[in-house]
C-alpha cells in the first residue's frame, strides 16, 4: 500500500497501513507530514504525475535566532486528502499544514499539531474602523447588558441631567 | 497446434538403387560396365558406379532410361547426385569436368556442366548435388541432336584428364525432378518449424533431396524454401543460423528463393545470416501472404531482391550487396542497406504505400553501391508528405536530378507537391523527380533542447522528468477534441487531421474515466486516428466527458548532462509550455515550469533552473 492520487477527483488516498501506530486502544496513528510530502513528490514526477499540477507547496524548516521554525506544507490546486476509512485517529506531526482543512470526512478523526508563531493580522484601516464605529446606528446596539445599551442609558441620563430631555 | 512437417515436390527419375535400365552411355562406352555400388552411395542403399580404366577425354559415361518422356513444367529442374573420386584427374567446370545429360534416346543428349576440378566441393571432392534446368542452353550436344523437351534418357559423363585405372571413380546416385521446393508447415510452441528441421528432413539418407543440407555448421541451399503453404500456415522460429545459397549456374534468375506463405504464418528469425555464392540466381526472399514476420539482427549478403509486406518487422538487419528491397509498409528500423547492386537509376528501398516513412526506417543506413542509384524510391502510391528520421545516407550525389540522388520521386500522373521532412539525417537528402511539374520541399528538422540545471550551483541535473507540451497558436495539436474507445489494452483515439506520427507523445486530459488521462506514446493508424496501449487499466469505453489531446514533443528524463532533446519538422513556429520535476530521490527540487516557442527554422533551446528543496 502506498499513497495514491485519483487524478480525476484529485483525491490523495492515504492507506492506514502507512501510518505508524502510537496507541492501540483507542487506536491512534500518526502521519509524518514530511514523509507525506515526499510521497506526493515521488508521484508528481512519474510518467503520469508529470501531467498534473503540483499537489502541495512546501516551506522547509527555518532556524531563526536558534529557534527552529517548523516546515509548512499546504495542499493546493483543489487536491483533498482521504485517509483509509476506519475507527482511528491520525496525529499530523512534523509540520504545520492545512491537511486537516482538506481532509474528506469519514470515520477517521485527524488531529493537527499545528503551532502558531508570529501571526500576521494584516493592515489596519483606521479611518474605516472609526467610520464603522461612529457612524453606526445607535438603535442597533441596545441589547440588554451590552456596552451599547450602557452607553445609551448613560447618555440619556446625562441629557436628562442637563435638561435636554 | 501441430508438430512441424517438412516435404518436397521433387519426383524421382531414379534412385539408382538397382541396376534397372542403367548402362554404359552409348557412344561413350570405353569405360567399365555399370556396377551396383553398395558402399559409396549418398542416397538410399546403393548407387551406380563405373571404372574408367586407362581412358582419358570424353570416352566414358553412364546412362539411364526412364522409359518414357517426363511430363514437364517449365521452371522445373533436375537434381542429380554425381561423384568423381579423383578430383585432380578431371577437367574444370567450364571444360565440363563431369556433365549431366538429358536426351530422348540412348546416346542422343544435351549435356550441361555439373562438376569440375575447380568448383563446388572440388578440388576436395565428394558427392555433389547439382540442379540443371534442361531449358538452359546446353554446354554440349552429344549425337542427336535430341528433340527439345523430350526428357527420357539421362546420363553422366566425365572429362578425364589423366587415367584413373583403379577402382570405380565415376558414380551416380538419385536423379529427381521438380521445382525443388522444401516446404515447412505447422509448428507449435516449443516445437517450432526450424531451419534445422528442414535440414534434418532433407538429410535423412532415404531423402537426400539436395535442397537444404547441413554442412560443417551451416546450411547449403538451392531451390525454394517455402515457409507455410497456401493451405497450411507455419510457426517458424529460429536463431543463430548460417545459410549459403549454392551456385546454380545452369538454372535461372528466380530459381533460388525463400517464400513466406499463408497470412496465418508466424515467422521469427533472430541472427540468421544468408549469403549467396550464386551469380545466376543470387536468391530472393518474398513474403507472399501478409504473415507475421519478424527478422531481428539478420544479415543478407550478395542476394537478389526482397519483398516484404506490412506485417513484416525487419529490425537491425543488414542487406549487403543485394538488390532492391520492397518495403510495402513494413518496419525497417536500424537496418543497413549497404552497397546495393541495383541498376543505375534504381533504388535500394522501394516504398510504394501510403504509410509515412516516419517510424519505419528510423536509424537506417544507406550506402551507395557501384552503380549510380538512389537510396529510396517513393512510388506512385506514396504519401506526398512524409518524414525521414535519423537516417544516414552515404556516398550519394548531393545534387538533385541525378541517377544517384538520394530520393527518387515517381510520376503520380499529375503535378504533385512533395513535402519531405528530414529529422536528424546524415548526408544531403537530394532528389530526382520523374515528373517535371512536381514541387519538392525538403525541410531539415529542428531541435528542441531542454537543459536542466540547479539554480544555486549551476550543475546539470540528471534524471529530471521533463514534459513539454504544445501550447495554442502552433501547428501541433493543442487541446484538440478527441474520442476514446478501448478494446483490451488498446485505446483508439479518433483525432481528426492529427498530423502526428507513430511514437509521438500525446497528453490526454478531460476524460471522466481518469485512467485515460495521462501522457501516451501513440501508433498512428490513419490520418484521423491513432492508438496507444493503456496497459492493465480498464476504464469503461467509450470515454465520457470532454477528452482532449495535446501534442508533447518531449516526455522523458534528462541525461547525465542534464539534457533532453527532440528533433522534428514544424510547418510554423510552435509555442510550448511544460514543467520539470525531480523528486523521486534526493536531491529533491521544486517543480519548475517552462515555456517558450520553437522556431520552425532554428528550433529552440530552453534552460530550466530548478530550486533545491529539503
Amino acid at each position: 500500500m502506498t499513497v495514491t492520487i485519483d487524478w480525476n477527483t484529485l483525491v490523495i488516498n492515504v492507506p492506514k497501513a502507512d501510518l505508524s501506530v502510537v496507541q492501540t486502544s483507542p487506536e491512534v496513528r500518526e502521519m509524518d507530514l514530511d514523509w507525506f510530502r515526499l510521497q506526493l513528490k515521488d508521484i508528481e514526477d512519474d510518467e503520469v504525475g508529470i501531467c498534473f499540477p503540483d499537489t502541495h507547496s512546501h516551506n522547509t524548516e527555518v532556524t531563526i535566532a536558534g529557534v527552529v521554525l517548523a516546515r509548512v506544507i499546504e495542499i493546493i490546486n483543489d487536491y483533498t486528502v482521504t485517509f483509509e476509512d476506519g475507527n482511528y485517529s491520525v496525529n499530523l506531526i512534523g509540520a504545520n499544514s492545512n491537511v486537516m482543512d482538506v481532509t474528506n470526512k469519514n470515520y477517521v478523526s485527524t488531529r493537527s499539531w499545528n503551532s502558531a508563531g508570529l501571526t500576521y493580522p494584516g493592515d489596519f484601516d483606521v479611518p474605516a474602523i472609526a467610520g464603522a464605529v461612529w457612524d453606526e446606528d445607535v438603535a442597533d446596539h441596545d441589547t440588554m447588558g451590552t456596552f451599547g445599551e450602557r452607553v445609551g442609558k448613560k447618555l440619556l441620563t446625562l441629557a436628562k441631567f442637563i435638561g435636554l430631555k | 497446434m501441430t508438430a512441424p512437417a517438412y516435404s518436397t515436390d521433387l519426383q524421382t527419375v531414379t534412385l539408382a538403387d538397382a541396376m534397372g535400365t542403367w548402362d554404359e552411355m552409348s557412344g561413350r562406352s570405353s569405360g567399365g560396365a555399370e556396377t551396383l555400388e553398395d558402399r559409396a552411395y549418398i542416397q538410399g542403399d546403393y548407387c551406380i558406379s563405373q571404372s574408367t580404366g586407362v581412358q582419358t577425354g570424353r570416352t566414358c559415361g553412364l546412362e539411364f532410361d526412364y522409359g518414357s518422356n517426363i511430363s514437364w513444367t517449365s521452371g522445373w529442374v533436375f537434381y542429380v547426385w554425381q561423384y568423381w573420386q579423383a578430383p585432380v584427374a578431371i577437367g574444370t567446370w567450364a571444360d565440363g569436368g563431369v556433365r549431366f545429360c538429358v536426351g530422348d534416346a540412348s546416346g542422343d543428349y544435351y549435356a550441361w556442366n555439373a562438376l569440375g576440378s575447380d568448383t563446388g566441393r572440388y578440388p576436395y571432392g565428394g558427392w555433389q548435388n547439382t540442379a540443371i534446368d534442361p531449358e538452359y542452353t546446353p554446354d554440349e550436344t552429344i549425337a542427336g541432336p535430341p528433340t527439345a523437351g523430350n526428357y527420357r534418357w539421362f546420363g553422366s559423363t566425365p572429362y578425364i584428364l589423366s587415367a584413373v585405372n583403379k577402382g570405380n571413380p565415376h558414380c551416380v546416385d538419385a536423379i529427381r525432378y521438380g521445382r525443388g521446393i522444401l516446404r515447412a508447415e505447422y509448428g507449435e510452441s516449443g516445437n517450432y518449424a526450424t531451419f534445422a528441421g528442414m535440414a534434418a528432413a532433407n538429410d535423412v539418407y532415404t531423402a537426400r533431396w539436395g535442397i537444404f543440407a547441413y554442412q560443417l555448421g551451416s546450411y547449403l541451399f538451392k531451390g525454394v524454401l517455402r515457409i507455410g503453404t497456401d493451405t497450411n500456415a507455419a510457426n517458424f522460429v529460429d536463431a543463430n543460423r548460417s545459410i549459403v545459397i549454392n551456385d546454380t549456374p545452369r538454372t535461372y534468375l528466380d530459381f533460388n528463393r525463400i517464400e513466406i506463405r499463408n497470412s496465418s504464418s508466424v515467422v521469427s528469425w533472430s541472427n540468421i545470416g544468408i549469403k549467396s555464392i550464386s551469380t545466376l540466381s543470387p536468391g530472393r526472399l518474398e513474403v507472399i501472404a501478409n504473415a507475421d514476420v519478424t527478422l531481428d539482427g539478420c544479415s543478407f549478403q550478395d542476394m537478389d531482391t526482397f519483398i516484404f509486406l506490412s506485417n513484416s518487422d525487419v529490425i537491425d538487419t543488414i542487406f549487403k550487396n543485394c538488390k532492391t528491397v520492397t518495403g510495402a509498409g513494413g518496419l525497417f528500423t536500424g537496418c543497413s542497406f549497404l552497397t546495393p547492386t541495383v541498376a543505375a537509376d534504381a533504388s535500394a528501398l522501394e516504398w510504394n504505400v501510403s504509410a509515412d516513412l516516419d517510424g519505419k526506417i528510423d536509424g537506417a543506413t544507406f550506402s551507395k553501391g557501384t552503380n549510380a542509384h538512389h537510396a529510396i524510391e517513393l512510388g506512385t502510391s506514396s504519401t506526398n508528405s512524409l518524414t525521414i528520421r535519423n537516417v544516414t545516407f552515404s556516398g550519394f550525389n548531393a545534387s538533385d536530378a541525378q541517377n544517384d540522388s538520394v530520393l527518387y520521386l515517381a510520376d503520380k500522373g499529375s503535378d504533385t507537391t512533395w513535402t519531405i521532412g528530414c529529422v536528424g539525417c546524415t548526408g544531403t537528402v537530394s532528389y530526382k523527380k520523374e515528373r517535371s511539374g512536381d514541387t519538392v520541399n525538403i525541410t531539415q528538422g529542428v531541435s528542441l533542447t531542454v537543459h536542466v540545471v540547479d539554480a544555486n550551483t549551476g550543475s546539470d541535473i540528471e534524471n529530471a522528468r521533463v514534459l513539454v507540451m504544445a501550447a495554442s497558436g502552433g501547428p501541433k495539436p493543442y487541446q484538440a477534441s478527441v474520442g476514446l474507445e478501448r478494446s483490451g489494452s488498446t485505446v483508439t483515439v479518433a483525432h481528426t487531421g492529427h498530423g502526428l506520427a507513430s511514437n509521438d507523445w500525446v497528453v490526454i486530459s478531460g476524460a471522466n474515466e481518469w485512467d485515460y488521462n495521462g501522457v501516451w506514446q501513440i501508433t498512428v493508424t490513419g490520418v484521423d486516428a491513432y492508438t496507444f496501449n493503456i496497459g492493465s487499466k480498464t476504464p469503461s469505453s467509450p470515454a465520457t466527458g470532454s477528452p482532449v489531446a495535446t501534442f508533447a514533443p518531449i516526455h522523458g528524463l534528462t541525461n547525465s548532462s542534464g539534457v533532453i532533446s527532440d528533433t522534428r519538422t514544424y510547418s510554423a513556429d510552435q509555442p510550448i509550455y511544460g514543467r520539470v520535476r525531480k523528486s523521486s530521490s534526493s536531491p529533491y527540487y521544486k517543480t519548475s515550469p517552462l515555456s517558450g516557442e520553437i522556431d520552425s527554422s532554428s528550433g529552440a533551446s530552453v534552460t530550466v533552473q530548478m530550486v533545491s528543496e529539503t
